[in-house]
């Protein structure tokens, strides 16, 4: 028995020079997002303490939405939000039975990109057109 | 909490969160330039207020539920697992409650 555990054995999957299909990235992909969604849950919390406490605070919060820092990350929580959305529907279809054969997960792979970062894009768009349009 | 319940309610706050993420980032959008004022207005309206916490009760709790499966996942040793779960689900829940706290003093205050 000894000599077993002495053995080097190839370990499977290599994951150093194994090409990951998209459907691993995509899973990946969706913790990810997941994280940075729990952060966005303690910032939007923040927002809406500043909201309560007042002009004051509201206005600090603010400044860090107008930077380029503020800018990106809110990006980053809108495409995290729509790809976790998109990605977490078809996970609720997979539990359900649906579309687990290769094919379908194919197809819904693109479903899933092409809708997230089409609404991102779209959110983000109309943001940028009711911040530059004014009041 | 058996891993069956963990299940399901990552499963259900993940349906109510569909509507209620859209809802959240459409809003955020309508009032991507609007001052203090007209977002305490808007917020302090009944069905807005009732939203708000909603999204943010089941965003705290899916959050918590979806940290934790990384963490087990990832994080080795029974003892570092259960103390970084227990402080993930302490900042969620604080985090929750104040965030209620301060839409309850808007609601009230308008």
């Amino acid at each position: 028995m000894c000599a077993m555990t002495a053995i080097e054995r190839p370990l499977s999957p290599h994951l150093t020079v194994y090409r990951l299909p998209l459907a691993a990235w995509m899973s990946i992909t969706h913790r990810m997002t997941g994280l940075a969604l729990a952060v966005g849950v303690v910032a939007l919390a923040a927002w809406l303490i500043a909201i309560a406490l007042g002009p004051g605070p509201f206005a600090v919060v603010q400044d860090w939405a107008g930077s380029w820092l503020g800018i990106l990350c809110l990006a980053g929580w809108v495409f995290s939000l729509f790809y976790h959305l998109c990605n977490g529907i078809r996970h609720l279809l997979w539990d359900a039975g649906f579309g687990l054969n290769l094919s379908a997960i194919r197809a819904s792979n693109r479903v899933v990109l092409v809708a997230g970062l089409g609404l991102t894009a779209l959110a983000l768009l109309l943001a940028f057109i009711v911040v530059w349009s004014g009041p | 909490m058996s891993a069956t319940r963990h299940w399901w309610r990552q499963r259900l706050t993940a349906f109510f969160l569909i509507p209620l993420g859209i809802w959240l980032i459409a809003s955020l959008v309508a009032l991507a330039d609007a001052d203090c004022a007209m977002i305490r207005l808007w917020l302090s309206r009944p069905l807005v207020a009732s939203l708000m916490a909603l999204t943010l009760v089941l965003g705290a709790w899916h959050g918590a539920l979806g940290v934790r499966v990384v963490i087990e996942d990832y994080v080795p040793g029974h003892g570092l697992q259960r103390g970084l779960i227990a402080f993930s689900n302490c900042i969620m829940s604080l985090v929750a409650s104040a965030a209620l706290l301060a839409i309850l003093v808007v609601a009230m205050e308008g």
